[in-house]
C-alpha cells in the first residue's frame, strides 16, 4: 500500500514536471513576444534592454530552469495585454469552470447511476437499450452544436432561459445541461459495459444461487465491483470533462478558464494561454492522483497487498 | 422460454450505413449538381431560408451571409472535414503503430521513452494541448491535419504496446528471432499483422472524435480558415444570425452528427463488447 | 412417484444457443434423488450434466440456454410451472443449494467471506439478528474447518487457499440446512490432497443435516468412494443408471464398460488401459440413433444402432440401460478384458 502510494505520487511530480516543460516549449514557439509587447516606435536598444529584462538572452537552458523555477513558485509569466500575472487571470477565472465542470459532472453522474440502476433493477432490458441508444446519438453531436440547440430552443424560441453569461442560477441550467448530458452518455456506456463483463463472473451465479433477487445482485454483490474500476475511468475522464468546458464556455459566454484561453489565443496572449492550459492540466493531473489514492483505499485487493 | 435468434441485419449496422451513405451523398453527390456553386456570392440572397428563390436561382438549402449557396458550401465543408480527418487518423495510426511497436518489442529506456511521452499527452486534455499549439504553430490545413494526429496517438501506442509485449514472447517470434531475423522483419512479418485488426477498430472510433475535435478548433476560430468553408467554421458563424435564420447552424451541425454517429454505430458493432466477451451468468428469473 | 422421492425430473430438454443456432443440450433427462441419498452423474464435459443442474437451480443464464420440455419437482411441487417464480427463487439457496466447479472465481472478490454467507443466511432466514447471523457464520465455518473462524470471517477471498475458499463454499451452501445439496465437481479444480479433505468436510455436513446429494463429476473414483447410485451420461441423455455396485460390476452400456475400462484399477491384474475411439460428439453433431454409436466398438455397424434411438431398459429394480444389445454387453465385457490383459502382456 505505502509502497504504492509514493510510486504514484512521483509519477504525478514527474508528469507535473512533463507538463511544464510542454509549457516552456509552446512559450519559446511562440516566437519573440519583444515585438508584441513593444510599442511600434520602439528602437532596438528599447527591445534588447527588454530582451535582457525578460532573460531572453539567456541561454536556452538556462531560461528553461527559470521557466521551472518559476513555475514551482506559482509564477507564469505576465500576461501581454493586461498587465498582471497569467495565474493570476487564470485564477480569477477558474471559479466559473469548477461551477460547470462540477455542475455537469453531478448531472452526469448522478443521472447515469439512477437511471442505469433503476432500469437494470426494475425495468426492461428492452427500455436500456433504448436509453443506450439515445447515449450513443447524443455521444455523436458535437456539444458546442448541442449547445447551440439548446439555445435556439429554450432561449430563442421559448424565451426560458438566458442564453449567455454569467450570473443567476438561470445562466448555469443550459451549459452545465450540455455538458451534463454528454457526461451522462458517457457513464450510461461505461455502466453498460462495465456491468456486462461483470454478469460474465462467476460469482454473479453464486449470488443468484443463494436465493438472492435481481436488486441485491446488483446493488450488492456487482456495483461494488462495477465501482472500482469506474473510479479510475471517471479520473481519466475528467480531462474531457475539462476539454469540453472549454468549448461550452465558448458557446455561452460563460467567463471561466476556456473562454480566457480562446479570448487570449485570439490576442496572441500566449503566457494566459500556456498558463490556463497548464493550471488545468495540473488540476487534471492531481484529481487523478486523488483518484488513485482513492482507488486503492477501496479495492481489498491494493489494499491489504 | 424459447431463445431469441440474432438477428440478420442489427439495428446499428443498418442506421450507421444510412447515415454515412447521406454523408457521402451530401459530400460527393452535390459537386455533380448544376446547382453546385460553393464560392458565388450574391448579396440578394444574403441569409436565405431553404428552397428560398433569389432571382432566378433556387437555394435548396438557403445561402449563407455572403449569399453563397449552402448546400454547395456544406458539400465543399463535408470533403474538407472529411479530408482533414482522415488524414489525422492516419497519421495517428501509423505514428501510434510504430511507436507502441518499438516500445513492446524492445523494451528498456525506448518503451520508457515512448510511453513516458503518451502518459505526459493524456495529461493535458486533449482539446487545450490542440488549442495551445494551433495558436502558437498556426492553424493551416496541413498544420492541422498534422496537429490533430500528432495529439491522437497515444490509443493505438498503448495497445500496439500491450499487444506487441505479449507477441513477443511467442514461439513464432522467438523462433524466428533465434534464427537470426532483424527486429525490423520481425516488427513487419510477426507484430504488424496481428495487432492490425484491433488498430483498425480503435481508428474507426477515433475517427469520430477527430472528426468532432477539428470541428470544434473550426469553431473556435483556430482551425480551417475562410474562404474555405468548413462545418466548425459555418456554425460559429451562424450563430450569429441564430434569431433570423438558425438553418445556418442546424445544418452544418447534421452534416457532422451523420457521420460521426454513422462511424460509431457501424464500429459499435465491432467492439469487444459486442463480439461476445464471454457467457452471461445471469438467470432468467 | 414414490415416498421417498425428494427431488423428481422427468424428461428435461434444454436448448442452448450457440454460434450456429439453437441446439439440444440435454433431451429427455428423467431420473429421481431419494432422501438422504448420494447420486452420482458422471460423464465427458459437454454431455450435458453441469448445465442440467444449473436448470435445476433456475440458473439458466438468460440469453443463451432454456428448458423447453419436462418436470422438475421438488417434494412433489413442479419448480416450472406458471406462476411459481418466487417459490423457485425461494427454494434457491434454501432447500436446494449448490457448489460449484471453481472455487477461485466464484467468490466475490470485494466482499468478506463472512458477509458472503451472511447474505445467505439473511436471505432466508431474516427473522435473525445481525449478531445471530455473524454467529451462525461463524460456526459453519467451523463445522467446514475453516480454523479460526471469527477472524476468518473477515477477510477476503483473495486471502483464503483454494482448498479453503471451496470450504467457504460449502458452508455457503449448508448456510440454510438444504434438503439437496448439488455438487458440480467440487474437486476438479483443487489439489489431489485436498480433494479427499473437501468430500470429507462434504460427508461430514450432510451428515448433520440429512440433505440429500447430487454429485457431479467426471472422476468415476470419486463416484465408487461416495455416491449410492450412478447415472452416467452421454451426449445429452443418460446411457445407464443403476446402484454403484451393480454399475460397476456389471455394468451394461458399452460407454460405461469403456469408462471403467480406462481408468487404472488397484484391485485388478494388470492391463492395459482403453481408450474410447474417437471423441464426444460437439453439440451441434450429436448423431441419429444411439448417441454414442459412431464410437462403439460393441455395435459393429449393426443398423438399428444408428437408427433408432435406444429406449431404457431394467435389468433390476435398479438398474437400466439404454443399449439396444444391452444382453451382450457383459460378453462384450469379458472380451475387452482379455483383449486389454493380452496386450499388457
Amino acid at each position: 500500500m505505502m509502497r504504492f502510494v509514493i510510486k504514484r505520487v512521483v509519477q504525478a511530480g514527474l508528469t507535473i514536471a512533463g507538463v511544464l516543460t510542454v509549457g516552456f516549449v509552446l512559450i519559446r514557439a511562440a516566437g519573440d513576444p519583444v515585438a508584441l509587447l513593444l510599442p511600434e516606435n520602439a528602437t532596438a536598444d528599447d527591445a534588447a534592454r527588454m530582451r535582457a529584462a525578460l532573460g531572453l538572452d539567456l541561454p536556452l537552458w538556462r531560461q528553461y530552469l527559470m521557466f521551472m523555477a518559476d513555475a514551482l513558485r506559482g509564477d507564469l509569466g505576465m500576461s501581454f495585454r493586461q498587465q498582471t500575472s497569467a495565474v493570476g487571470l487564470v485564477l480569477e477565472r477558474l471559479p466559473a469552470t469548477m461551477e460547470l465542470a462540477l455542475a455537469a459532472f453531478a448531472i452526469g453522474v448522478i443521472l447515469a447511476f439512477g437511471l442505469d440502476l433503476t432500469l437494470r433493477v426494475v425495468g426492461s432490458q428492452r427500455l436500456r437499450h433504448a436509453v443506450l441508444w439515445v447515449a450513443l446519438t447524443r455521444q455523436a453531436i458535437p456539444t458546442f452544436w448541442f449547445g447551440l440547440l439548446m439555445i435556439l430552443l429554450f432561449s430563442v424560441t421559448l424565451r426560458w432561459l438566458p442564453a449567455l453569461g454569467r450570473g443567476t442560477p438561470g445562466h448555469l441550467i443550459l451549459p452545465a445541461f450540455t455538458l451534463g448530458t454528454y457526461e451522462l452518455a458517457l457513464y450510461l456506456r461505461l455502466l453498460e459495459s462495465s456491468f456486462r463483463e461483470q454478469e460474465t463472473h462467476d460469482y454473479v451465479r453464486t449470488a443468484y444461487a443463494k436465493g438472492l433477487g435481481r436488486g441485491q445482485v446488483v446493488l450488492r454483490e456487482m456495483l461494488p465491483n462495477v465501482l472500482l474500476p469506474m473510479v479510475t475511468v471517471a479520473g481519466l475522464n475528467l480531462g474531457v470533462l475539462l476539454g469540453g468546458t472549454v468549448v461550452t464556455e465558448t458557446v455561452f459566454s460563460w467567463p471561466g478558464v476556456g473562454r480566457l484561453i480562446v479570448q487570449a489565443v485570439s490576442q496572441r496572449d500566449y503566457p494566459v494561454v500556456v498558463a490556463g492550459v497548464l493550471m488545468t492540466s495540473l488540476i487534471f493531473v492531481a484529481l487523478n492522483l486523488l483518484v488513485d489514492l482513492l482507488y486503492a483505499v477501496l479495492d481489498p485487493r491494493v489494499r491489504l497487498a | 422460454m424459447r431463445l431469441a435468434r440474432s438477428r440478420l441485419f442489427p439495428l446499428d449496422i443498418v442506421l450507421g450505413s444510412a447515415l454515412l451513405a447521406a454523408f457521402l451523398l451530401v459530400a460527393f453527390g452535390v459537386p455533380l449538381l448544376p446547382i453546385y456553386e460553393p464560392y458565388e456570392q450574391d448579396l440578394m440572397a444574403s441569409l436565405a431560408e431553404p428552397f428560398a428563390r433569389a432571382g432566378e436561382k433556387t437555394y435548396w438549402l438557403g445561402a449563407d451571409a455572403l449569399g453563397r449557396d449552402y448546400l454547395s458550401r456544406l458539400s465543399l465543408a463535408a470533403r474538407v472535414s472529411l479530408g482533414i480527418s482522415v488524414v489525422a487518423v492516419g497519421i495517428s495510426l501509423v505514428m501510434g503503430v510504430a511507436l507502441g511497436l518499438v516500445a513492446g518489442f524492445f523494451r528498456g529506456p525506448i518503451e520508457a521513452a515512448i510511453m513516458g511521452l503518451g502518459d505526459l499527452q493524456l495529461a493535458i486534455p486533449r482539446v487545450l494541448l490542440l488549442i495551445a499549439s494551433a495558436a502558437v504553430f498556426g492553424s493551416s490545413i496541413g498544420m492541422l491535419m498534422l496537429l490533430l494526429g500528432l495529439t491522437s496517438w497515444v490509443t493505438y501506442g498503448r495497445l500496439a504496446r500491450a499487444m506487441a509485449l505479449s507477441l513477443r514472447e511467442r514461439e513464432f517470434v522467438l523462433a524466428a528471432l533465434t534464427q537470426g531475423a532483424s527486429s525490423s522483419w520481425n516488427i513487419r512479418r510477426h507484430l504488424l499483422p496481428n495487432v492490425a485488426p484491433n488498430m483498425a477498430i480503435i481508428a474507426s472510433f477515433e475517427f469520430g472524435q477527430v472528426v468532432v475535435l477539428e470541428a470544434s478548433l473550426s469553431y473556435l476560430g483556430l482551425g480551417v480558415q475562410p474562404p474555405l468553408p468548413s462545418l466548425g467554421l459555418m456554425i460559429n458563424e451562424g450563430q450569429l444570425y441564430l434569431e433570423i435564420n438558425p438553418w445556418i447552424s442546424i445544418l452544418p451541425g447534421l452534416v457532422i452528427f451523420a457521420l460521426v454517429a454513422g462511424s460509431q454505430f457501424v464500429s459499435q458493432r465491432f467492439t469487444p463488447e459486442n463480439r461476445g466477451a464471454g457467457l452471461s451468468r445471469v438467470p432468467t428469473v | 412417484m414414490s415416498d421417498a422421492s425428494l427431488l423428481s425430473v422427468s424428461d428435461l430438454t434444454i436448448e442452448v444457443a450457440t454460434r450456429n443456432g439453437v441446439s439440444t443440450a440435454v433431451e429427455g433427462l428423467s431420473f429421481e434423488l431419494k432422501r438422504g441419498e448420494v447420486l452420482g452423474i458422471v460423464g465427458e464435459s459437454g454431455s450435458g450434466k453441469s448445465i442440467t443442474m444449473l436448470a435445476l437451480m433456475g440458473l439458466l443464464s438468460a440469453d443463451s440456454a432454456a428448458l423447453t420440455a419436462g418436470r422438475i419437482r421438488l417434494e412433489g411441487v413442479d419448480l416450472y410451472s406458471e406462476g411459481i417464480t418466487r417459490y423457485r427463487r425461494a427454494v434457491r439457496g434454501g432447500a436446494l443449494a449448490m457448489i460449484f466447479q471453481e472455487p477461485m472465481t466464484s467468490l466475490n472478490p470485494v466482499l468478506t467471506i463472512g458477509a458472503q454467507i451472511g447474505s445467505a443466511i439473511r436471505q432466508h432466514q431474516p427473522q435473525l439478528s445481525a449478531g445471530e447471523v455473524s454467529a451462525r457464520v461463524a460456526g459453519l465455518l467451523a463445522l467446514v474447518g475453516v480454523p479460526d473462524p471469527e477472524r476468518r470471517c473477515r477477510q477476503y477471498p483473495h486471502e483464503y487457499s483454494g482448498g479453503m475458499r471451496q470450504r467457504a463454499m460449502i458452508a455457503m451452501a449448508m448456510a440454510n440446512e438444504p434438503k439437496v445439496l448439488i455438487a458440480d465437481e467440487p474437486t476438479t479444480a483443487l489439489d489431489v490432497t485436498v480433494q479427499a479433505q473437501i468430500m470429507e468436510v462434504l460427508a461430514e455436513a450432510r451428515a448433520r443435516t440429512g440433505a440429500s446429494m447430487l454429485l457431479v463429476t467426471h472422476d468415476l473414483g470419486l463416484i465408487a468412494e461416495n455416491a449410492d447410485r450412478v447415472l452416467v451420461m452421454y451426449g445429452g441423455r443418460v446411457v445407464e443408471q443403476g446402484s454403484v455396485t451393480e454399475i460397476f460390476e456389471t455394468p451394461r452400456h458399452p460407454y460405461t464398460i469403456g469408462l471403467l475400462r480406462s481408468l487404472p484399477a488397484i484391485d485388478r491384474e494388470q492391463t492395459s488401459l482403453y481408450a474410447i475411439p474417437g471423441q464426444p460428439p460437439a453439440l451441434t453433431e450429436r448423431p441419429q440413433g444411439c448417441v454414442f454409436h459412431p464410437r462403439c466398438e460393441m455395435s459393429q455397424g449393426r443398423s438399428p444402432c444408428s437408427q433408432e434411438r435406444p429406449p431404457m431398459r431394467a435389468f433390476s429394480s435398479d438398474h437400466a440401460s439404454a443399449c439396444h444389445y444391452a444382453q451382450e454387453a457383459r460378453r462384450w465385457a469379458d472380451d475387452l478384458a482379455s483383449r486389454l490383459a493380452e496386450t499388457a502382456s
